[in-house]
């Protein structure tokens, strides 16, 4: 079974080589109460980071790639192999990040299927 | 003797000019002495400019549209010297990144304003049939040495182009793919969007349904035949730029690519000029003063509005009506708020028989405003949500009013507001209000992020450094927003009202450090005196301190530290370690885990609400509150047995103000004792 790394994923054109887009923040976990020390450590450390990315220079929203035709590279898992992936995409016309977000996943999910 | 050669054997050879008076032509702005005006080590400059008038010198007037289209032509005569007659600087008046994102203007607010100086003459060199040399002189200003650049003809704004995207003009672009001429693979950008030198330029393609691409970024773009700067893609490809940059040729692509090519795929980001420069000045220093920043700050201005520069809490009133909170005394840093701005505040609460009885201004914060309200949940003070929430109101400030910031990029200031314009330094040499990216090239930073070896010997105060700050030597620095690393500066005067994104280390204050925000990390810094007010999320270590530490607030890991005076009133999360401090260490909070530190005078007054162990108290240990475990601690002065025993004692004031120890026996017997027995 394929599983994609959803955070591997890079959309090309999208213009300076270090830009950083949605795919590139840290899923931060929902601590429950007996959560460790390291633990809450470890989730501030990736907030921080969060934070950092998003007010980055190179921050960009999905949005800027709306209408175009480019390439996603991707990694996925395969009998806990990680292999690299790449799919050639028309990203459909909206103003909506997450709509992009959810489409570009979508479409590398039904690659690997 | 050629002037040129004498700079290139600098310093061990001054020039003697036409009086036979020895002068030095040229000084390395880092071999000053800080702290002192004029700096000990400099002669007076003589500059080209009275080689000129006395003769010995042969300068070419020109003018910028001439050297311009002479370093697009390559046709700049290599050694030659320019007298360019009318430069001048430009820059956005709200700076670049405003213009960028284009808000609504107002009355005296046009986001893309563009500022223009006063002219100057500069005097330049020719290296190349295209390039001016990296030093060059100001007839204009003597003092100085200036970098500059002649094809940059343009100030602008980013701009991305795609079939089916939309230019400046709303029109729609179409037919923007690759074309073959039966030579060259090429494309032409939209009727009046050249593409401009100087600028980034990015360029994208895919080939073979996506299986390559070219993903290549140029930096700058320059009239020579041009390599890409990041080889990233399958494809890359040098570009030849023609007819007036409306034509791009790509060198190293064939009709093969130019057939496997997927259509719709080319995209450009470019630059969209909103006004003309006269070249650009990308470094400059006044070797006077000695200034030296990536700009041309001589000329630039910058509007300010009014805003609210502290907004610290001064008073506050509270609501807290619940009874099953936990008692203790907590110092809460995580609340819902109405604030606009305000950031960093921490109250203390003390709960009593469930309820709250007090609740104080532990850290005044920044930028609040009468009338905001912050709530506590009552999780945070060992309560029910809703029931046991604590509510603040905020009830005045420390405020004082004044121009910061740009636009309205800083503290909320109203772009309908009062303005001035600012020059970049003030007459000390100051450095105010500078958004820092809007420096170096005429894009500002490309995206790089890196602000070094700045030397500003005066104030650095309401700055914003959207990247890394390293290297740089100011005198005091406050009010500056530095999103990413502040390291390997060095500070001769106080530090304070800062925020830093990330870390701050290897850092050397000369003077007070207060009242900062620093969101992660504090490593390897000198602070020569005291440390007060500060808040940092994570990580302390390896720091110097050579004075008091005060009303900190540090989230977690303080850990091989030397502090060699007081350290009181401060509150750290988690993990006090591996300390040295000098004296007293009083009323500090700490909410876990304290040990293998060295106090060498007092430890009284604080709170450690877990783990004690393995410290070294010099002299008095007095009332201190250590709610669980205590094991394998160290008290010099006594012959204390329960203290070093492998079971829990809990050591309390009474109401009486003695201190005592309590532990459970083996019949479960709670019993009272000395904290010496």
């Amino acid at each position: 079974m394929k599983t994609l790394i959803e955070k591997s994923i890079k959309v090309e054109g999208i213009g300076h080589p270090n830009t950083k887009t949605v795919f590139d923040l840290n899923v931060i976990p929902v601590l429950s109460e007996e959560a460790t020390l390291s633990e809450r450590i470890e989730v501030d450390n990736k907030k921080i980071e969060n934070d950092l990315i998003t007010k980055s220079n190179l921050f960009t929203s999905l949005v800027k790639i709306s209408g175009r035709t480019l390439g996603i590279l991707f990694k996925y898992t395969e009998n806990k192999i990680t292999k690299d992936g790449k799919i050639l995409v028309t990203i459909p016309k909206t103003s909506v990040e997450e709509e992009i977000k959810d489409f570009i996943i979508s479409e590398i999910n039904k690659s690997l299927k | 003797m050629n002037p040129i050669e004498n700079l290139k054997t600098f310093p061990s050879k001054p020039y003697t000019n036409v009086t036979g008076r020895e002068r030095i032509l040229f000084v390395d702005p880092k071999d000053a002495k800080r702290g002192t005006t004029p700096p000990v080590n400099y002669m007076e400059l003589q500059t080209l400019a009275s080689l000129v008038n006395s003769g010995s010198m042969q300068f070419e007037n020109i003018d910028y549209t001439t050297l311009y289209n002479k370093s697009v032509n390559g046709e700049l005569v290599p050694g030659q010297w320019y007298r360019l007659t009318d430069y001048k600087s430009v820059n956005f008046l709200n700076g670049y990144r405003i213009a960028q994102s284009n808000p609504s203007s107002a009355p005296n607010f046009d986001p893309r304003e563009v500022y223009q100086g006063t002219e100057e003459v500069l005097l330049l060199q020719a290296i190349t049939e295209y390039d001016i040399a990296p030093i060059g002189y100001s007839e204009t200003y003597p003092e100085d040495i200036v970098q500059y650049t002649s094809f940059v003809d343009a100030i602008g704004v980013p701009l991305g182009l795609n079939n089916g995207g939309s230019l400046p003009d709303s029109s729609t672009i179409s037919g923007f793919d690759l074309q073959w001429d039966g030579t060259n693979v090429y494309f032409e950008m939209p009727t009046g969007y050249p593409v401009l030198f100087g600028h980034p330029f990015y360029l994208y393609m895919s080939f073979s349904s996506g299986f390559d691409s070219l993903d290549n970024y140029y930096l700058p773009l320059n009239p020579t035949t041009e390599n890409a700067t990041y080889p990233v893609s399958t494809v890359n490809s040098r570009i030849k730029i023609e007819n007036n940059g409306t034509k791009i040729i790509l060198l190293d692509l064939v009709e093969q690519d130019y057939l496997d090519y997927d259509s719709n795929s080319l995209y450009v980001e470019t630059v969209y000029k909103i006004d003309d420069a006269y070249g650009w000045i990308t470094k400059r220093t006044d070797t006077i003063r000695n200034i030296t920043a990536p700009f041309d700050f001589r000329a630039r201005k910058y509007r300010r509005f009014e805003c609210e520069v502290f907004g610290l809490i001064t008073s506050i009133g509270y609501l807290a009506t619940g009874t099953t909170a936990t008692d203790g005394t907590y110092i809460v840093n995580s609340y819902a708020s109405t604030t606009v701005q305000g950031s960093a505040a921490t109250f203390k609460v003390v709960v009593s028989g469930g309820a709250v009885t007090s609740v104080s201004i532990y850290n005044p914060g920044r930028l609040f405003a009468i009338g905001e309200t912050i709530t506590i949940d009552g999780i945070s003070i060992g309560g029910s949500s809703g029931t046991d929430n604590v509510t603040i109101s905020i009830l005045d400030v420390y405020s004082q009013i004044d121009y910061f910031g740009q636009g309205h990029y800083y503290n909320g200031a109203t772009s309908t507001g009062n303005y001035k314009d600012f020059k970049c330094f003030d007459n000390l040499g100051g450095a105010f209000n500078i958004l820092w990216n809007d420096a170096g090239s005429p894009d500002m930073d490309y995206g790089l992020g890196i602000n070094d070896n700045v030397v500003i010997m005066q104030s650095f105060i309401g700055n914003v450094i959207n990247a890394q700050f390293s290297n740089n030597t100011l005198r005091s620095c406050n009010n500056n927003f530095i999103d990413s690393d502040f390291n390997r500066n060095t500070i001769t005067g106080d530090f304070y009202y800062n925020e830093i994104g990330k870390s701050f280390s290897d850092n050397i204050i000369a003077d007070g450090f207060y009242n900062n925000i620093i969101k992660s990390g504090f490593f390897s810094n000198t602070l020569l005196p005291s440390f007060n007010g500060n808040n940092i999320n994570i990580g302390f270590s390896g720091n110097v301190i050579n004075d008091s530490f005060i009303n900190n607030d540090i989230g977690n890991y303080f850990s091989n530290n030397i502090i060699n005076a007081y350290f009181q009133n401060n509150s750290i999360e988690n993990n006090f370690q591996s300390n040295n401090i000098g004296t007293d260490f009083q009323g500090n909070v700490i909410l876990s885990s304290f040990s293998f530190n060295d106090i060498e005078s007092y430890f009284y007054n604080n709170e450690i609400n877990n783990t004690f162990y393995n410290n070294i108290i010099g002299n008095y240990f007095q009332s201190n509150i250590i709610s669980t475990q205590v094991f394998f601690s160290d008290f010099v002065l006594s012959g204390a047995t329960h203290v070093y025993g492998v079971y829990n004692c809990t050591i309390f004031l009474r109401s009486n103000g003695t201190t005592q120890l309590s532990y459970v026996d083996g019949t479960n017997t709670v019993q009272y004792t000395s904290i010496t027995a």
